[in-house]
């Protein structure tokens, strides 16, 4: 039988007859299963173990044999009986938690998922060099370094690795762009990985052993991509980077790397770097050369995460001293030890930015939430204080009735919960896909995990506790003897403080999300530079073909002139490094008559092809390079196109125009180079960005040699042939050479900025639900006080007050009470706006539209939700009300 | 009468399989016998939930035993019909009887 099914027989059975009963169970499905099949013994197996959950439990509640049992049958009658008001609470819970919950999966799926395939993986940390002043995620250490690391107490395991992206050909077959590690000799022991098939080789800083005969691990993944059977993978033969090697092993299914999202296919020996990287320095684990940029480590027992990273910061302090590759290392850098395996630590620096603004959001709308249930409770305990003086006087004790208030708000809780994960999975599928970064890392495997779902219940009970929390007081200190009378002062005063408290939130939420919402417009109105509709952009890495830097550059020529000759291609161009969110080159220019100016350092951008035609950036003055200067013709002076700002920095006194034919010196070249041309200023890393100056050479005077971006802009209406066109025309000029990173530049671009807009929109939705969590207690409570206060209205009618006054009454006493919220909350959003700060652009926190709209948006749904009941008040039939009991 | 609540019939259908099953009653001899009988299909929780009653009821009562009749030994519940079940059966018939009397041309019987 499944095993699910038997857990939940055991569950349910009494302790005595668990052991006698399951086997018997088990006995009568194997006996069905040979009659008449799996399938419908199965089907029995489900009606038997849901028989035994509702039968024995049934048995116990009309058995006595739970007192708890009773009080929840009881307490569902009573959520029964008014089932709008459960209606609500229910919905209210599983907003309010649901919100929690969402922020927890995100917060899952980023920073706390373990890598798969990993031995015990919450006990692996991170460790890494860090500068505190620089966003980049670390700094590599030398071999000698890690080997002193290593001797410290405090690790018990201490490996490290190399992330490389290589060409890899299998077979015989064209090469494909692919993530591998080098690696220590003791990584895959650490991790706890062994082998599916093969070995994993331990062999490991010889570079002559790795020159001789280079053997690799491979991912399953990529062993079933080599053989039938992954396991007849090994022995096969690769080419990475161009260099034979054949696989020795590979790892087991699941597990691909140590980084999220885990996609590495190969991993190498420490000696294989200089092997497959030619320009690594062969001598690179002996000297001082800062090698190791990524370290993965045990902790030995009883060591904590602090000590273990004050160790290696004593280290450090005392290598500083001694060790050549310290002495130019800033004083900044600072080892770090982060706890878990997961995303590459940037994106999860960048996700705890974010998930701490959307905590904080959510974390009002808990409050939100709570206040709504609270005042919903509230309600319902005044409603039915007559039925509770009634149970008093029959005997029932205050502690019974507290713990029918109590279990009520639990079985609500539990229905809220349930609510939660559906609204968690619901934002989980919206979610999905949501790029986090720029490098792209996608939400992929977002999901509501058991984890989630026990946050959810957490989340929702605790909110109805809370909630339970008045109501439970209010049905302690019910007396038998008291009349009755309308609400207390105390309960009142209660359910004025929780409309006050949702007010308040809104407010925060309201201006919050106006600011970013006033942001995503700023950065949608900014002008990237270019032209970004129709244009495909994708890698290709020349270097890696053995090319030298004369022939590397001919091939880029000519692949950028095949692509512009094809069908389907407007204009295609070629640069190194890619235009926009590619790293820097920089270089250092100023006039070439001005020995001691100053000059600039700009970034170096160097073209091949119709580059600016394709990118639609126009030259604002004087012309584009040649062909023959970007054929590099030795005959040509060398020339340069500059930025407007480039120009303006250079010759502040002259007109952009009028630095045309003017000369440059830039560092790396001796003869000056003659400015033929001027460009808009580009963004090269998104609207946020101020662009730094530019200063754009042609290719064959220029000869950097590295990954380098093609730039193809469609015709109209081609878009969707081109992929395809552009692989054909490559392929046909070299078919060795593998092209990847295919993308959208629109996509690309947008993806700048994805993160401001996904917490814009989150913050929008947030803020909305707010607003309406809000407005529904807003009139939840006027609507109670027109209620309980029917009878002075009639009497008011009856004496001749105007419908119109009674309505002002009650629209004005709303009004005031949003007037009073708003103090704490305008205080609230102040600090809000505060932790905004960073993630707006070109808005101040202060900003008039954002507060105005917020704050008027905040009155005007106070006055809607007034008026409602106003309204009612307004319509109170007089001889009726003055008439009744 | 004797002041004591009536069999319910499924409960009567539960004693009697018990009685038919002797010494080797425990619940999965039972829910079979019953569906061989009866030739509907019967819950086992039905059944066990039935022989808890019945034995609140003392009309029937349980031991743990080893058993290793199957090759394999095993702890088992094994049941057997009281004094008291096996009188209340007797009036559960006998009240049936009685309300039969004189209707046996409905059911095709001569005696």
């Amino acid at each position: 039988m499944n095993r699910l099914l038997r857990a939940i027989l055991q569950g349910v059975l009494p302790p005595e007859d668990r052991d006698a009963l399951v086997p018997e169970v088990e006995a009568l499905y194997e006996s069905r299963r040979r009659r008449h099949g799996r399938i419908r013994a199965n089907l029995w197996a489900v009606r038997t173990v849901a028989g035994f959950l509702s039968r024995v439990g049934r048995d116990r509640v009309a058995g006595g044999l739970s007192r708890r049992a009773v009080e929840v049958r009881r307490a569902l009658r009573g959520v029964a009986r008014r089932p709008g008001w459960a209606l609500a609470m229910v919905a209210t819970l599983g907003l309010g938690a649901g919100g929690v919950v969402t922020v927890y999966a995100v917060a899952h799926e980023v920073l706390l998922r373990p890598v798969p395939g990993v031995a015990d993986a919450a006990s692996l940390v991170e460790v890494r060099l860090r500068d505190r002043e620089s966003e980049r995620p670390s700094f590599p250490v030398s071999h000698g370094d890690l080997e002193a690391f290593r001797a410290l107490p405090e690790w018990a395991r201490l490996e490290a690795r190399i992330p490389l992206e290589v060409n890899l050909a299998p077979g015989e077959g064209p090469p494909v762009r692919a993530r591998a590690d080098v690696v220590t000799p003791g990584w895959f022991d650490a991790l706890g990985v062994t082998a599916a098939a093969g070995r994993l080789p331990t062999a490991g800083l010889s570079v002559d052993d790795a020159a001789a005969h280079l053997e690799v691990v491979v991912s399953w993944s990529l062993a079933r991509r080599l053989a039938d059977h992954p396991t007849g993978a090994v022995g096969r033969r690769l080419r990475i980077n161009g260099r034979d090697a054949s696989v020795a092993g590979v790892t087991p299914a699941g597990f691909q790397g140590v980084e999220l999202p885990a996609d590495t296919d190969v991993w190498l020996p420490a000696g294989a770097l200089p092997v497959v990287e030619p320009s690594t320095d062969p001598a690179v684990f002996e000297g001082p050369f800062g090698v190791w940029p990524r370290m993965v480590g045990r902790l030995a027992p009883g060591a904590t995460l602090d000590a273990a990273e004050a160790a290696l910061n004593r280290s450090v302090v005392e290598r500083r001293d001694t060790q050549a590759s310290w002495a130019f290392v800033s004083l900044n850098f600072q080892m770090e030890v982060l706890p878990g395996l997961g995303a590459e630590p940037g994106i999860r620096r960048e996700v705890t930015r974010t998930l701490g603004l959307l905590a904080g959001a959510s974390l009002l709308l808990l409050i939100l939430a709570t206040a709504n249930v609270a005042g919903l409770s509230l309600t319902r305990a005044v409603s039915r204080g007559s039925r509770m003086r009634v149970q008093r006087a029959l005997g029932a004790g205050p502690g019974h009735l507290t713990a029918e208030v109590v279990t009520e708000h639990v079985v609500l809780g539990a229905c809220g919960a349930a609510a939660a994960v559906g609204v968690a999975v619901g934002a989980a599928r919206l979610l999905e896909g949501v790029r986090l970064d720029q490098s792209g890392a996608a939400l992929a495997g977002l999901g509501v995990g058991p984890r989630a779902a026990a946050v959810a219940v957490c989340a929702a009970v605790g909110m109805a506790l809370a909630a339970a929390v008045a109501p439970a007081g209010l049905a302690a200190r019910t007396s038998a003897t008291r009349p009755l009378r309308g609400e207390s002062p105390s309960a009142q005063r209660l359910r004025r403080g929780f409309a006050l408290a949702q007010l308040a939130a809104s407010v925060v939420l309201l201006v919050g999300a106006g600011l970013l919402t006033r942001t995503v417009g700023q950065i949608a109105q900014v002008d990237p530079g270019f032209e970004t509709r129709d244009l495909l952009a994708f890698d290709f890495d020349p270097s890696r073909l053995g090319l030298d830097d004369t022939e590397a550059s001919v091939l880029v020529e000519e692949l950028a002139t095949a692509l512009s000759r094809a069908p389907s291609v407007e204009a295609a161009g070629i640069a190194f490094p890619s235009p926009v969110w590619g790293a820097f080159l920089t270089a250092h220019v100023r006039p070439a008559d001005e020995p001691d100016a100053e000059g600039l350092v700009g970034a170096h951008l160097q073209v091949a092809g119709d580059l600016l035609s394709a990118m639609g950036v126009g030259v604002v003055a004087g012309r584009d390079f040649t062909a023959a200067e970007r054929g590099g013709d030795p005959e040509l002076p060398g020339v340069v196109i500059l930025s407007v700002d480039a120009a303006e920095a250079l010759f502040p006194h002259l007109p952009p125009a009028s630095v045309v034919g003017r000369s440059v010196a830039a560092s790396g070249t001796e003869d000056p180079l003659e400015i033929v041309g001027i460009v808009p200023a580009i963004r090269r890393r998104g609207p946020r960005i101020e662009p730094p100056p530019s200063i754009i050479r042609p290719w064959g005077q220029s000869r950097f040699n590295g990954v380098a971006s093609a730039w193809v802009r469609a015709r109209p209406g081609a878009w969707n042939d081109l992929a395809g066109t552009v692989r054909r025309v490559a392929g046909d000029v070299r078919p060795d050479l593998p092209l990847f990173d295919f993308r959208s530049v629109e996509a690309q671009v947008d993806r700048l900025v994805a993160d401001t807009r996904v917490v814009a929109g989150l913050a929008a939705v947030t803020s909305i639900l707010g607003l309406t969590l809000s407005a529904l207690g807003l009139y939840g409570l006027l609507a109670w006080a027109v209620a309980s206060r029917t009878r002075e209205i009639g009497v008011r009618a009856a004496l001749g007050a105007p419908a119109g006054s009674l309505v002002r009454h009650f629209v004005g006493q709303g009004l005031r009470l949003a007037a009073v919220g708003l103090v704490p909350g305008i205080a609230g959003a102040l600090l809000f706006a505060r932790l905004l700060e960073a993630r707006l652009f070109q808005v101040r926190t202060l900003d008039p539209v954002a507060w105005i709209a917020g704050v008027g948006l905040l009155l005007g749904v106070a006055a809607v939700a007034s008026w409602i009941p106003a309204r009612r008040a307004a319509h109170v039939d007089v001889a009726r009300t003055l008439t009744s009991d | 009468m004797p002041d004591r609540p009536a069999l319910g019939e499924f409960e009567h259908h539960v004693l009697l399989a018990v009685l038919r099953l002797g010494n080797d009653a425990f619940t999965a001899p039972i829910v079979e016998e019953l569906e061989r009988r009866t030739g509907r299909s019967v819950a086992p929780a039905a059944v066990y939930i039935a022989l808890r009653r019945l034995e609140k009821r003392e009309l029937v009562h349980s031991a743990l035993r080893t058993d290793d009749s199957a090759g394999a030994t095993r702890e088992r519940r094994f049941v057997a019909v009281t004094e008291a079940g096996v009188a209340q059966l007797r009036d559960a018939r006998s009240d049936l009887r009685s309300l039969w009397d004189g209707l046996d041309v409905l059911t095709g019987d001569d005696a």
